[in-house]
């Protein structure tokens, strides 16, 4: 049995103008240990699918399918319950250092905070360990006190505080979600580092978000690649990149500055919008942006078909053959 | 393409003063350009590449003549802009305009699009008549490949992307010959993004406008423009030809910023030798007082040795055409 397991979730928000699908059938499992990333751009759900196995949706949200953490139902289970699990056994990391800290609490004091809730460790145990996990993440105590307040560090720190924050109650699942999009390139290369050497070292699993494909290519094992709520294509990590077979993807791909398309000076562009929540197409999502559109894609949703080794996508259309 | 120099700024400086730690002793400063010399030429695409508080957009803001330097010039289409009169200032003002970061930010988001794109018309060519305005209004929208009509909704009415068109259209209706783009692209979507590039670039060639092109992304910096000057804690420390500079980075803060890209693609190498450390930008002593010498990029630097510590490199000639402040560049 997979430590996460996703199944058939659906979330929808009531707004007035209609009913927000924000994820459809999204599926996918965890294993022990394993890095998977999940790219996308803004709107496409990926930061919604973190909170929903985080039990924080939005409270107007409602949500069907099964998420299954070690076999129990976490979309079942009471607050209690689900405070119990929140940062004992998934842990987050979130985009923004500034706002994600609480400003008037010591760095040391919301480190501490995990182990004395949900360890029952006390005040002085709690606050070693809290010494211990900002010395892994790099802020060593002779330079950087427990005794600090977010403001005094920079962005780059602050992410370090987070990530020992996260880390401080050995979680099985770490899910960043866009750990590193606030930062500077040569902090953020640091971030990653320190991202997937605690990983390696803890064994616990990762969950990375991001909207830089150039970020799951360097941490994560096996990625999905999600559009206007759905998991498009899904698969080991080298073999998405080497076989890019949904036209998103590799519009997507193709769009980054510094790719193939270098010396004409012309990106590839996707043309049109993402549509709206409220009024998604009955057949493919992207068929109103795709280059290979025929009649059967506006039919129905696409299935998720094998199209490599793990590797699956939601195109009746997709691209054989290397990227 | 590209011409005669249109913009040189000369050994510009800016120090902003901290709040006082004590009564007792001076304020400290904080020295945000520390004497930046550079050349634009008209026609071309100039970036700025550099992380934060290295000085970029102070320098954005002294080009556009929002900040006054505390020494050093800015000479645009051959005026110093500091020597000038008011109203001789704010006649240079048609001719350079800025794109800014947040497209959500920058729009008023109660106005409609045909007010916040006239908006530089009032100041900068007020007694336009209102047919004229109008028409100015739809050629503008026009270039941005926006319609006529969208000048009658509200911001709202538009994505990231659109936002971002609206905001060039606005910087487009004086006929500017200087666009600043200060991080253009960083709120959007990497296909949306691609979208404006792509159009900021025609742009270019169709209108013959010169950017100067502020941004902390290196692969859009690589993209877009023609030379580039990469800046770490107010000080140029590498300039060139864009394509030389990213092929062959020669000052090892280059090189480090180059190699923290994470590069969508899984077969790198994917441990590299990190630049470790963060920038220390520390408030200066009160003047008077010389700070401390030695490259700034120093105590990062996988390479410093002792007289990196202790001598300041300048900016100077390297081979292939390129500035670098590095003893060893």
């Amino acid at each position: 049995m997979a430590l996460l397991e996703v199944e058939d979730l659906n979330v929808t928000i009531p707004t007035p103008r209609g009913t927000a699908h924000i994820l459809s059938d999204v599926s996918f499992a965890l294993e022990r240990g394993e890095c998977l990333g999940f790219a996308g751009e803004s709107g496409c759900g990926k930061s919604i699918t973190a909170m929903a196995v985080m039990g924080l949706l939005p409270t107007t949200a409602q949500a069907t399918g099964r998420i299954r953490l070690d076999g129990r139902d976490l979309l079942a289970m009471d607050e209690a319950g689900l405070c119990a699990i929140r940062g004992r056994r998934v842990a987050m990391v979130f985009q923004e250092p500034m706002t994600a800290l609480n400003p008037v609490k010591t760095i040391g004091f919301q480190v501490a905070e995990g182990p004395r809730l949900h360890l029952k460790l006390s005040k002085a145990e709690a606050g070693r360990r809290a010494v211990a996990m900002l010395r892994r993440v790099g802020l060593p105590p002779d330079r950087f006190s427990p005794d600090l307040y977010p403001y005094q560090l920079s962005g780059g720190q602050r992410q370090r505080v987070m990530i020992a924050a996260a880390l401080a109650c050995e979680p099985d699942i770490l899910i960043a979600d866009e750990p590193t999009t606030a930062l500077d390139v040569t902090i953020q290369a640091q971030i990653l580092d320190l991202i997937s050497d605690v990983v390696q070292e803890t064994g616990m699993a990762l969950v990375m978000i991001t909207h830089d494909l150039g970020v799951i290519a360097e941490t994560a094992e096996r990625m999905m690649v999600m559009y206007a709520g759905r998991i498009v294509e899904s698969g080991p990590t080298a073999e998405v990149f080497r076989h890019m077979a949904h036209p998103y993807t590799r519009g997507l791909f193709a769009a980054i500055p510094g790719g193939p398309e270098e010396e004409s000076r012309r990106l590839a562009t996707i043309p049109g919008q993402v549509p709206e929540p409220i009024a998604l197409p009955p057949g493919c999502a992207f068929a109103g942006r795709c280059a290979r559109t025929e009649d059967d894609c506006r039919a129905a949703v696409p299935p998720a078909e094998p199209v490599g080794p793990g590797h699956r996508v939601r195109c009746l259309h997709p691209h054989v053959g290397a990227t | 393409m590209t011409g005669e120099p249109i913009l040189r700024l000369d050994g510009l400086v800016r120090d902003y003063v901290l709040p006082r730690r004590s009564l007792l002793r001076p304020a400290p400063r904080f020295r945000a350009l520390h004497g930046v010399s550079l050349e634009v030429r008209a026609g071309e695409s100039f970036g700025i590449v550099g992380e934060s508080g290295c000085g970029k957009s102070t320098l954005a803001r002294a080009v556009l003549a929002l900040e006054t330097p505390s020494a050093g010039t800015v000479e645009f289409m051959g005026e110093d802009l500091f020597a000038l009169s008011a109203s001789r200032l704010r006649g240079m003002r048609r001719h350079m305009q800025m794109v800014f970061q947040d497209p959500y930010g920058s729009l008023d988001p109660r106005h409609k699009v045909g007010r916040i794109v006239a908006e530089p018309l009032d100041m900068l060519e007020a007694g336009l008549g209102r047919r004229e305005r109008r028409r100015r209004v739809a050629e503008s929208l026009g270039r941005v490949r926006l319609n006529g009509s969208d000048a009658d909704k509200y911001p709202h009415e538009f994505s990231g992307g659109q936002r971002q068109r609206i905001a060039i259209a606005r910087a487009l209706i004086t006929h500017p010959r200087l666009i600043v783009a200060d991080e253009p692209v960083s709120a959007l979507d990497v296909s949306v993004q691609a979208q404006v590039l792509n159009l900021m670039s025609d742009l270019r060639r169709d209108q013959g406008l010169t950017y100067l092109f502020i941004s902390h992304d290196l692969s859009v910096v690589r993209h877009v423009t023609d030379r580039v000057a990469v800046m770490y804690l107010g000080r140029i420390v590498e300039q060139g030809e864009t394509a030389q500079v990213f092929a062959q980075p020669r000052h090892p803060y280059t090189r480090a910023l180059l190699d923290a890209v994470p590069r969508p693609d899984p077969a790198r190498f994917r441990h590299r030798h990190r630049v470790q450390g963060e920038a220390a930008a520390t408030p200066s002593e009160p003047e008077g007082t010389a700070p401390a010498g030695g490259c700034p990029f120093a105590p990062r630097c996988p390479e410093a040795t002792d007289r990196c510590r202790a001598e300041d490199p300048a900016l100077e000639p390297r081979a292939g055409g390129r500035l670098a402040a590095c003893h060893f560049a």
